[in-house]
């Protein structure tokens, strides 16, 4: 691999005071053409892959790594992988990649998808490798016109060179990799909605069990998983469990890229080592650079929407899947949206919930008529049309679209909407009561 | 499930109390078999799992699947499992679900045809709140869309458990609704906007457990709670579907497919649920209810019964020409036995007798609808009636042309016979007519009523050989004869006028 080092999307002169691998390539010029990525070590790791190591041999590498995807469940990677039946099963397998990435305040797989397909296809190659995969599906989310030409250039250029293909790098194995364009629906970045799309079907969730290992596309096994996690392997199988190990925390390994948007100085896309606190994020000057206009901080969302608000006073908590988890929120795409004192936080709920109102499938009747009723109830207390009756009736509701439904969008819908209420209830009360005084006025 | 196929049963817990239950079977079919009350919208046991309404929840405690709330429909038994129909949570459950589902729907019940028979009723009744937190303004959607020539949809109403899309894709085969836009905007639709097509659509009223698909034949008709069901068997071919026919006031207002696993499953054809309003004609839509004999002056009149029998065995008993006795295959056995008994006392030379085989008709599918267009030509050959099919009947008629007699009997011949064999038998002779309508035959000689297949009892055999039980939904007006006890009158009267003969004729040898 490259010695250059890179930890920030946009690119920045400064070094980073920590190890990074994953953005290392994405500062190169054109670094998302074959011969610049293979000038810096694209396909390195395949080829040695193939040529002396066994498919079990990948993913006992990834599963002792502790990778954790990165798409916002945070499975353990290698784990899922084992799921898939032995290779003594005579069914054809595959593999779908997760480049559906729609949750708002995310875009760290654009930027490993736009600017180093490579990395991303040499993970893919390597994960259906070690699962012993016929063929790979990347799910790419509509609206990522750009990044989808990039890929398709990418998809065929490997293919030209013997990348992907029949007889790989001739090594004898054999692996096509297809690239599917989602229509704009948020839901079909949930695993078995994706399938479910890729399939060419209105993407509706699954339910579960059955899981994907083993009934998945076409009704074959197949394993999910995110553009971010896949892009980890090939580090992981070069360099070994015990340096990927050495970044991060015991229990959340490794970097990640983490997004910091909203009311910031700098915003960007970030690798940093899991375990830094947001405060760090928001504030450090190598990423966030603080509140703009040196305001206050309101709330921040950790990972991406549905991992709910929290208050300035959580902003110690590191950047990790428990620590997240005993918070109430969770890592998600680790994607940070921070608000300033000028926000309004019922608004802010309000603009969250219309997006799971605007995004849910609709199969389930908790999160088709509850998304809509919670933005409606948020919308009237947003405008001072607020009944005394409102919060308590939000937070029953919440309980109601919990654990459910098929798929997990009505939970993610509830969680923002219950965090919101448990940290900035005062906030809630005062549009009720004064909606009350208007109306006895 | 068929009693030959063994069954390995499980023991589980419902409620606390142990049950034998079929291992690998579907959990909400056996809580329902055991008498339990699983409010549900989208399952249906005819169609796949959907699991999307989310009503039929109950809570496990089994070690054996995951503990907590599990939906019942997409559970299949297991070994060790411990279910709870009636704990807080899954009241709670199934209180949240009618919440969130009455919260747009228009609570139309007043003026909607389905209230009585409503599962949206029923399940809120059982499970629901009684009253209403939402202070929203309800959503809405288009009313009475026209989705062809039969049925008409009310998205309003809808609560999106799409068993009617369920029905299309996987029991017809053929896709036609579908659901459009997401979330709350989600709204049923035919694709393109097209209208209906194929002879299963009623189905899909059956499926709605809300009123959003009405059937246009039906709709503002009756409550109903009005209505009197009878278990029959529909005639109109020889899949012989089992249905419950339902009458108000002495018409049928309503025909609905009923299960029989091995015959039609839970469906039929919009032909026998629609096709209904010739049973309900009376005399004045042109119904035969009484005997006519024609007059000198070349007019039908009414006559009494016993006389019409009497000229009726007068004209079959003829020396001059060829006799021809033609049964409706809508006749049940017993009226096959009894014609079958009422030929064979006639001179075989001189006679073709035998029941009318209709054509292979086209109609056919590979659903339900058989290409034979009547109900019990099989159990008619089996009673030993000949089997007469449209060329036969053709070229003895033609053979004897003028000079003969043609004696047609039961419901549904004047609808089977195709215009070139009316017309032949025009001019064939004369023509003796016993059956629900004189329209297609006004040139009869004698005009005798006969009863519809809605008024009778009796047997019929379907195409497969099963024997199924035909009764009565409607009460037939009081002058007309069973069609069995005419036959059985009218081989009286032919016995006599027989022994007549014959004693005529000895008494002739020894003078």
């Amino acid at each position: 691999m490259s010695a250059s080092t890179n930890y920030s999307w946009p690119p920045r002169e400064t070094q980073p005071d920590h190890e990074t691998y994953l953005f290392n390539r994405v500062a190169i010029e054109n670094s998302h053409l074959l011969d610049v990525a293979r000038q810096h070590g694209a396909y390195g790791v395949l080829e040695e892959s193939l040529s002396n190591k066994k498919p079990g041999e990948v993913t006992a590498l990834v599963k002792d790594s502790g990778l954790r995807g990165r798409g916002g469940a945070g499975f353990p990677c290698g784990f899922k992988w084992t799921f898939m039946p032995k290779f003594d099963d005579p069914r054809p397998r595959y593999l779908a990649v997760n480049a559906d990435e729609s949750e708002p305040g995310t875009c760290k797989d654009r930027v490993l998808i736009r600017e180093d397909p490579h990395l991303l296809i040499e993970g893919i190659l390597l994960a259906c490798y070690a699962m012993q995969c016929q063929g790979a599906y990347i799910f790419i989310r509509g609206e990522y016109k750009n990044e989808c030409m990039v890929l398709q250039k990418a998809i065929e250029d490997a293919y030209a060179a013997g990348l992907i293909g029949k007889d790989i790098m001739g090594k004898g194995f054999d692996c096509d990799v297809h690239l599917t364009r989602g229509a704009g629906a948020y839901i079909c970045g949930e695993e078995t909605a994706l399938m479910e799309a890729i399939e060419g079907k209105r993407g509706h969730p699954r339910p579960k069990p059955p899981f994907p290992a083993g009934f998945g596309l076409w009704g074959q096994p197949t394993t999910v998983n995110n553009v971010e996690t896949l892009c980890n392997v090939p580090f992981i199988v070069e360099k070994g469990p015990d340096w990927f190990k050495s970044m991060g925390t015991e229990a959340s390994a490794g970097n990640v890229l983490s997004g910091i948007s909203g009311h910031v100085k700098t915003p960007g896309v970030f690798e940093v080592p899991l375990g830094i606190t947001l405060r760090e994020l928001i504030y450090g000057e190598a990423y966030g650079g603080g509140i703009r206009d040196d305001k206050q901080l309101l709330a921040f969302l950790p990972g991406g929407s549905s991992s709910g608000f929290l208050p300035a006073t959580e902003l110690d908590t590191p950047l990790t899947h428990d620590d997240l988890k005993s918070k109430g929120s969770m890592l998600g795409t680790a994607s940070v949206i921070v608000l300033d004192e000028d926000a309004d936080i019922i608004q802010a709920t309000r603009i969250l919930t219309e997006f799971y109102m605007d995004e849910s499938c609709g199969q389930c009747s908790q999160c088709r008529e509850g998304t809509s009723w919670l933005s409606e109830i948020l919308e009237r207390l947003e405008h001072g049309k607020g009944h005394p009756d409102d919060i308590e009736t939000m937070l029953e509701l919440c309980l109601q679209m919990k654990g459910k439904t098929i798929c997990v969008l009505s939970d993610a819908a509830a969680w923002p909407i219950e965090l919101a209420i448990k940290h900035f209830r005062p906030a809630f009360e005062k549009a009720i009561t004064a909606a009350t005084e208007e109306a006895v006025r | 499930m068929s009693e030959t196929q063994e069954v390995q049963t499980t023991k589980i817990l419902i409620d606390g109390v142990e049950h034998d239950a079929p291992l690998g079977g579907r959990l909400i079919d056996f809580l329902q078999d055991i008498g339990k009350i699983i409010p549900h919208f989208c399952y249906h046991p005819g169609l796949p799992v959907d699991a999307s309404c989310r009503q039929c929840q109950v809570e496990s405690k089994g070690k054996s699947s995951k503990p907590g709330l599990i939906v019942s429909c997409r559970e299949t038994i297991v070994e060790g499992m411990d279910i709870l129909t009636q704990s807080k949570p899954v009241e709670e459950a199934r209180a949240g679900v009618m919440e969130f589902l009455l919260k747009n729907h228009p609570l139309d019940c007043p003026i909607c045809d389905k209230a009585g028979e409503c599962t949206l009723q029923d399940n809120a009744y059982e499970t629901g709140q009684d009253h209403g937190r939402s202070h929203e303004d309800r959503h809405h959607f288009p009313k009475r869309k026209d989705l062809g020539e039969k049925i008409l949809l009310d998205n309003e109403r809808c609560i999106l458990c799409r068993r009617c899309i369920r029905f299309f894709d996987h029991v017809t085969g053929e896709s036609q609704l579908k659901v459009s836009d997401r979330g709350e905007r989600s709204i049923l639709e035919t694709f393109f906007d097209e209208p209906l097509h194929g002879n299963y659509q009623g189905n899909i009223v059956d499926l709605c457990p809300v009123g959003a698909l009405t059937l246009k034949h039906f709709r503002f008709k009756s409550r109903p709670w009005f209505l009197h069901p009878t278990h029959t068997i529909c005639g109109s071919c020889s899949r012989g579907c089992n249905t419950v026919v339902e009458v108000r006031d002495g018409k049928i207002l309503r025909i609905r497919p009923r299960y029989n696993e091995d015959v039609n499953g839970y469906w039929m054809c919009d032909e026998g649920r629609l096709d209904f309003d010739i049973y309900n004609q009376g005399v004045e839509e042109g119904r035969l209810e009484e005997a006519m004999v024609l007059g000198p002056d070349g007019q039908l009149h009414r006559a009494k019964m016993q006389d019409a029998i009497d000229k009726l065995a007068e004209a079959l008993v003829t020396d001059s020409g060829k006799v021809i006795l033609l049964l409706s295959p809508w006749a049940t056995q017993e009226e096959g036995e009894a014609f079958h008994r009422l030929v064979s006392t006639l001179d075989p030379k001189n006679v073709l007798a035998g029941f009318y085989q209709p054509t292979q008709s086209g109609k056919g599918d590979d659903l339900l609808r058989t290409d034979e267009d009547a109900p019990n030509c099989r159990g008619l050959r089996e009673t030993g009636l000949e089997a007469i099919d449209e060329g036969r009947l053709a070229t003895t008629l033609e053979d004897n042309l003028g000079s003969s007699t043609v004696f047609l009997t039961g419901f549904g011949l004047d609808e089977l016979l195709p215009d070139t064999i009316k017309l032949r038998i025009k001019g064939a002779g004369q023509l003796l007519f016993h059956g629900f309508r004189l329209a297609h035959f006004p040139f009869s000689k004698i005009a005798m009523p006969a009863m519809s297949p809605m008024e009778k009892n009796g047997y019929w055999i379907n195409q497969e050989g099963r024997k199924q039980y035909l009764r009565p939904a409607l009460q037939a007006p009081g002058t007309i004869l069973e069609d069995v006890a005419l036959y059985a009158a009218l081989y009286a009267a032919l016995d006599a006028r027989l022994n007549s003969q014959k004693d005529l004729a000895g008494e002739g040898a020894q003078a």
